[in-house]
């Protein structure tokens, strides 16, 4: 594999034809014992299509991030099934659920979670080196290109703290796709960032699915929602509703 | 309190962990109190004794000689008691003490069991050698024992007490040979000039010491003397134990501050003034030091008494009383508040200062890229990604990057130290019995020179000499008088001769004269049982000893008892010896013996020791390492989220932390070698004695492969403890 394989707008192939890339069946993640308990979501049915730009909206505490974090990975859910490409992820143990993660999907954050001793490049590199097989130059090729490709080519060798907010939420997204993961989850992208560069990155993040990366957006900002092919509406936990929008699909 | 209680059940295993370091560390500045309480022990054991200032073997007094001493200038009172060595019905000799029960003011028998004896057949003995109802044989006569007991000058001696007159008896009638006096003024010199005054009194009769005098000045007790050396030695370590405690204090309530750096923020953000809120953040520190204070204290206590018990069971033979040095427990128990409130004071200072949007997500300290060394190492990428981390991480906090080297440093600098002591004491134990070839010592157990130097005439490989003890250069020194041409010690001469036949000549050792300025040549003023006596210094012998070695006849001829001698040196185990008096023989083999016994338990105390201030250092190392760690969960966290394993984060802890590992090796090892020598320098000076330093080098790979096994140690749980937890907590920072 040469670094410009692995940035080719190649669209990925669905795990198997016709099938949803997440399926989410009866999900629930409670915090807590007893009295104490919290539920961050309960019952949520969910499937998400193979290059489909999916929003998850919804009120403070309505369970979205929980959703997200859930099918990102980063959680387990206490109870119900959730398969993403092809595998149940929920029943994984936490090193066969980091490999996982690693291989099969990229996460950006709201608070953008750079390694702040890596620069932008090592940042990239880091997912390449976590999450493939890849050679040390390939991979710094790779993530150059991941750069260039969000333009941050000129910051290359610059440290997170030496970049703005909206650069680094764009080595966020470079380092979500570096590895080429059917699934990007983006836990609220925009929220650390001004109007301007909130759309730049959303564009960046929709663009993705035009080489059939799967997309889930997690967003208070409904204008953005409305460029999604779906928005799941989520209120106390549970999926209020599921909105159609077909502008992507 | 009730904001401790809250804290507690938030975090019940974290506060339970600063609890027992904060009080493991108030503990290990028990150790500073085992001096104390062994003196103190012996203090109150001498006071109930009525331990007296002078005691001196002399030959047979009479009631007026004793009469006349107590009338002597600053003499408050003056003893006599007859002791002569017996041998039991099992072959072994056994020291008997003649005294009168009734009217004993000085060294008082304590019962431990039974009665003081009331008729000529009735004795007391020591607690191993018999028990109450028991009948002895000494020098084939019977004897009840009636009552168990002893004092402390003989504590570490198996000794049978009885009536004056039954030991004089015994001894064939010599009357009394041990003379015991209190001064008024029991300062040395004060106790020196009653000794000259005692001296001319018994000259007039034709009489003399046996010994030399043993003083005890200034309330001070033998055994005082011979824990010296341990005492300073616990000493020294005590006050490492504490330094590195401190440290560790330090590094916890720091820690216990750092923890709450999100939770302060928030109070911040809703209005909360950081006056009151530092207030809050020192009082939960201080709740939770008081806490430790509370178990600590108790703890020390118990170290102080263990270790104290171990040292005084092993060198002097007492079981000491539990005791208590309040001192050093109050000094620690202000210590250590005032050290949690300083290190509080700051570290809440420094929390309530951070920016409030940083400290309200969760992420603390300055961004790594702030200094031209965090820039540089992002320009100059050396190793792979998590090894670069790894460096940048150790760069991003460099004063605690230091502190836990300096506390590594410290845990193997008294891991390294500790065998370091241990090895070069019982090596100087073994180097003072170099230059002796014999296989075996036979000496006589009563004082005085009782065989005639002929004794040995006709022996092949024995030879007859002396041994007594003397002073010189105001040093307790020992004396030893041989053949001239003996082939029992070999001196190894550093400089000058070997003693000529008749000479008043004697050999130094080096190390000795070397500290008191004496060179060969020079003349030397001894003081014998028998008077001062002038010798020239013709040589100086490579020992390890305080010693003089001079020609029998000469040594002889000083000690009034011309012709006679005192101690058998032969290259037999078991020489047939025919001797007209008491006496013992000590082979090699036993000596080799007791010296590994000494050496077992130098190193079991030493040990004891080394564990706990190792122990509180490794605390110490862990309790930063928490912290640094704590306020890296995030980056932790992220590399997990980007699809690390739980290999991978401990790959990168450990690649963090053995580089300050190896410089803390390096840097402890040096600190250890240091230290050994400075403590060793300095019993060399107090005891005027070459001891030398030999470094355990031989437990650097175990040194190095504990702070190995123990870095991949808090690596592997640290990594265990974070993977607890989802990884989605941690980024949000919900706590």
């Amino acid at each position: 594999m040469n670094a410009t394989a692995l940035l080719s707008p190649v669209p990925v192939a669905p795990p198997t034809a016709g099938a949803s890339l997440v399926e989410a069946r009866d999900l629930t993640r409670i915090w807590g014992k007893g009295d104490a308990s919290q539920i961050g979501v309960s019952g949520v049915d969910l499937d998400v299509r193979p290059g489909e730009l999916v929003a998850v909206i919804g009120p403070s505490g309505s369970g979205k991030s929980t959703l997200g974090a859930l099918i990102a990975g980063i959680d387990r859910p206490t109870s119900g099934s959730l398969v993403v490409s092809g595998t149940r992820i929920d029943r994984m143990k936490t090193d066969q659920l980091a490999a996982w993660r690693g291989g099969n999907v990229g996460i950006v954050f709201q608070d953008f979670h750079l390694l702040p001793t890596l620069t932008a490049v090592e940042n990239v590199e880091l997912a390449l080196e976590l999450g493939s097989r890849v050679g040390r130059r390939q991979r710094h090729q790779a993530a150059l290109e991941a750069l260039e490709l969000v333009g941050l080519g000129g910051h290359a060798h610059k440290l997170p703290a030496q970049m703005s907010g909206g650069e680094q939420q764009r080595v966020g997204i470079a380092r979500a796709t570096v590895t080429r993961p059917a699934l990007i989850v983006a836990d609220e992208p925009t929220g650390a960032l001004d109007q301007a560069n909130g759309h730049a990155v959303f564009d960046l993040l929709a663009g993705l699915t035009r080489t059939g990366t799967t997309v889930v957006f997690i967003t208070h900002d409904l204008n953005l929602a409305d460029a999604a092919d779906r928005v799941v509406s989520m209120i106390d936990g549970r999926v209020a509703s599921v909105d159609e929008r077909g502008a992507g699909s | 309190m009730r904001s401790m209680l809250r804290q507690f059940r938030r975090a019940p295993g974290r506060i339970l962990a600063s609890i027992f370091a904060l009080a493991l560390a108030v503990g290990a500045i028990g150790v500073l109190a085992i001096p104390t309480v062994s003196k103190g022990t012996l203090r109150e054991a001498a006071a109930r004794d009525g331990l007296a200032d002078i005691f001196v073997d002399t030959t047979p007094l009479g009631p007026a000689q004793l009469a006349l001493i107590n009338q002597l200038d600053n003499v408050a009172a003056a003893e006599a008691e007859a002791t002569i060595a017996v041998r039991m019905s099992d072959g072994f000799l056994t020291r008997m003490i003649g005294l009168d029960f009734a009217a004993q003011t000085m060294d008082i028998v304590q019962l431990s069991a039974g009665r003081m004896p009331a008729a000529a057949d009735e004795v007391v003995t020591s607690e191993s050698l018999a028990a109450v109802g028991d009948r002895i044989v000494a020098n084939s006569v019977s004897y009840d024992v009636v009552g168990t007991g002893g004092t402390l000058w003989w504590s570490q001696d198996d000794v049978v007490y009885a009536d004056l007159e039954t030991v004089t008896a015994l001894g064939g009638n010599q009357g009394s040979n041990r003379l015991l006096i209190t001064a008024s003024d029991d300062g040395l010199s004060e106790l020196r000039s009653i000794a000259d005054q005692v001296r001319v009194v018994l000259q007039t009769d034709g009489d003399t010491f046996t010994t030399f005098p043993v003083y005890l000045p200034d309330g001070s007790t033998p055994i005082d003397q011979d824990i010296q050396q341990v005492s300073t030695l616990i000493g020294l370590l005590g006050i490492m134990a504490g330094l590195v405690a401190l440290v560790l204090l330090a590094s916890t309530t720091n820690t216990l501050i750092t923890e709450r750096t999100r939770e302060v923020a928030v109070m911040r953000a809703l209005g909360g003034r950081s006056r009151p809120l530092r207030r809050r953040l020192r009082r939960i520190s201080l709740g939770i030091t008081t806490v430790a204070l509370v178990i600590g204290l108790p703890l020390g206590i118990l170290i102080s008494n263990f270790i104290a018990r171990m040292v005084l069971e092993e060198f002097i033979g007492i079981t000491p009383d539990f005791a208590i040095d309040w001192r050093v427990l109050a000094g620690s128990a202000v210590g250590v508040m005032l050290g949690a409130r300083l290190v509080a004071a700051r570290a809440a200072r420094r929390v309530t200062k951070l920016p409030l949007a940083e400290a309200l997500r969760d992420r603390e300290g300055a961004p790594f890229g702030g200094r031209w060394t965090h820039r540089l190492a992002a320009r100059v990428p050396v190793g792979g990604l998590l090894g670069r981390m790894a460096s940048r991480a150790s760069l991003h906090r460099p004063a605690r990057t230091l502190a836990v080297v300096v506390q590594i440093a410290a845990a193997v600098g008294a891991a390294f130290l500790i065998p370091s002591l241990a090895t070069s004491v019982n090596n100087f134990n073994s180097a003072t019995h170099e230059p002796w070839s014999s296989q075996s010592v036979t000496s006589a157990r009563d004082a005085g020179l009782p065989f005639p130097e002929s004794v040995t005439a006709g022996m092949a490989d024995t030879e007859s000499g002396i041994y007594v003890e003397g002073e010189l250069e105001e040093w307790q020194i020992d004396l030893y008088g041989l053949e001239v041409d003996t082939e029992m010690f070999d001196p190894m001469l550093t400089d000058g001769r070997w003693v000529h036949p008749a000479g008043r000549e004697a050999v130094a050792s080096a190390g000795f004269a070397e500290r008191n300025g004496l060179e060969v040549g020079d003349t030397l003023v001894v003081d014998l049982a028998s008077g001062r006596f002038e010798y020239e210094l013709v040589g100086l012998s490579d020992d390890f000893s305080r010693s003089l070695y001079l020609d029998r006849t000469v040594l002889a001829a000083d000690l009034g008892e011309p012709g006679m001698v005192n101690t058998i040196w032969s290259m037999q185990e078991h020489p047939d010896l025919v001797l007209p008096a008491a006496s013992r023989t000590i082979s090699a083999a036993d000596l080799a013996a007791d010296d590994a016994a000494g050496r077992a338990a130098i190193v079991l105390i030493f040990g004891a020791i080394g564990v706990i201030v190792a122990g509180v250092a490794a605390l110490a190392v862990l309790s930063s390492m928490t912290v640094s760690l704590f306020e890296r969960r995030h980056e932790l966290a992220a590399l997990q989220a980007l699809g690390a394993r739980r290999r991978r984060l401990r790959g990168l802890l450990v690649r963090e932390l053995l580089p300050l590992g190896a410089i803390g090796l390096v840097g402890g090892l040096a600190l250890g070698a240091l230290g050994t020598r400075g403590i060793i320098a300095s019993f060399e000076a107090s005891n005027a004695v070459d001891i030398g330093v030999v470094d355990a080098v031989g437990s650097i790979p175990f040194i190095a492969a504990g702070t190995f096994v123990a870095l991949v140690l808090l690596a592997l749980l640290t990594v265990r403890s974070a993977g607890r937890r989802p990884v989605t907590v941690t980024l949000r920072g919900a706590a």
